[in-house]
């Protein structure tokens, strides 16, 4: 019968992963690994539960940083006032996340370590410069950036016997938010979406960070845009202003993709709907 | 592995595979076939029950992840022999045709409910994104779940 390991402490969790092997898979929220083993037809595998380790499940904060817990749930996130006041996106981007019962179950660690090139959390994390804790079966905890970490194509780059325990994101004064589109409203995988974290200052904007996701593995940062949004009043400044700009970064990002077409006008749409959303 | 559960406030105790999903150990270990398959990948919400107090997808649950837990399918909401306030809304708004979405979507909004008992149209709406229907649509839905506001679930 297969081996189902639920570790209560850290302790137990290093012990789990040393006798960890090829067929043994790690565990959160479960709402992408149930289906791909569904999908390709797995099964007689061990798996190590994350879900029952309080330690993973936090959300706290420090002077200069928000840390939460690889195995908090998106609802979790929606419903935290630390995170809402810290990182407005995160909040956009859980919001719309999958439906009411995947973000009951679905974690932020799950949705890194599964590195899909649709996932909403990743361009946050990215725009915010975001970094995990990472614990081997040693107990040794190395912290990593969220960008090195997530491949894409629902790969990472940790080792087999690696779990994340923590995703930290450093506390600035920036406002932030982050929108995507599918192909319906509720429910939805992203064919594009973006975060954009910027600061203002009398109502113009000095620092500009944008990450376009969904158009490559992993998610890329839109460089021109942010050197066009930047010195721009919130107030006033629209898409068509910046349009050759969100243009060009489609187009470089995934030239040869039929779907560039209507990511470019989709892309303009996008950053419409963030702007207002930066101005609340 | 042996598990403990709470499902419809019965305590179970059993040896189970863990790695069976939990939507199979209800219907076939258990008989509680109200659990309904559509999908298999969470996202037509048939399979909806409440765990724990939420609405999740038993289809994308391993049941090695429910011990300790407690469980509610559409089984556990009659009371001796009477229909749940939000059972009778469904039927009496029409908001059931071929029935095979209603278990699930009626455990989504009890789970609501259960959470918030003055819901607006948006929370609704909301709470059963993850639920299709093909027959009814959602109007009566909705409308169902509006009229039970302020009675007693």
């Amino acid at each position: 019968m297969a081996r189902f390991e639920a570790p209560c402490t850290i302790e137990e969790l290093c012990n789990s992963l040393k006798n960890k092997d090829n067929n043994t898979y790690i565990i959160a929220g479960g709402t992408d690994l149930i289906i791909h083993f569904n999908k390709k037809g797995i099964f007689g595998y061990n798996i190590i539960d994350l879900t029952k380790l309080k330690e993973l499940k936090e959300i706290n904060e420090t002077d200069e940083e928000i840390i939460i817990g690889s195995c908090v749930t998106m609802t979790e996130i929606e419903n935290n006032p630390l995170i809402n006041a810290h990182v407005p996106a995160l909040i956009d981007a859980v919001y719309n996340l999958g439906s009411q019962q995947i973000r009951n179950k679905a974690t932020i660690g799950g949705n890194v370590a599964n590195s899909s090139q649709s996932g909403d959390t990743i361009p946050v994390l990215f725009a915010y410069d975001a970094n995990v804790e990472i614990i081997d079966p040693l107990g040794n905890r190395r912290i990593e950036k969220v960008e090195n970490v997530v491949e894409g194509l629902e790969k990472n780059n940790l080792n087999f016997d690696e779990v994340i325990t923590k995703i930290i994101i450093k506390k600035n004064n920036a406002k932030s938010a982050f929108s995507k589109i599918g192909s319906r409203k509720a429910v939805t995988i992203s064919k594009l979406n973006c975060c954009v974290k910027i600061k203002i200052n009398n109502n113009i904007i000095e620092d500009s960070v944008v990450y376009l996701g969904a158009v490559g593995p992993k998610p890329i940062r839109a460089k021109s845009i942010e050197e066009k949004i930047l010195n721009k009043n919130i107030n006033n400044i629209v898409s068509a202003d910046i349009h050759d700009a969100i243009y060009m970064e489609i187009e470089n990002a995934i030239p040869n993709r039929t779907s560039k077409h209507y990511k470019k006008s989709a892309a303009e749409g996008l950053i419409d709907d963030i702007l207002n959303k930066l101005r609340r | 592995m042996k598990i403990e559960v709470v499902v419809n406030k019965k305590k179970i105790k059993m040896d189970v595979d863990p790695t069976t999903r939990l939507i199979d150990f209800l219907r076939d270990d258990l008989n509680l076939t109200g659990v309904k398959e559509g999908c298999s990948e969470g996202e037509c919400g048939s399979c909806t029950v409440i765990l724990d107090g939420v609405a999740v997808t038993s289809c994308t649950i391993l049941v090695g992840q429910v011990n300790g837990s407690e469980i509610i399918t559409i089984e556990g909401l009659e009371q001796s022999g009477e229909l749940d306030v939000i059972q009778k809304s469904f039927i009496e708004n029409g908001a059931i045709q071929c029935g095979f979405c209603t278990p699930g979507m009626i455990l989504s909004c009890k789970a609501l409910l259960m959470k918030n008992p003055n819901p607006s149209e948006e929370e609704i709406k909301r709470a059963i994104e993850g639920n299709l229907c093909r027959c009814t649509g959602y109007n009566k839905i909705v409308k169902a779940v509006q009229d039970v506001v302020g009675k007693e679930v």
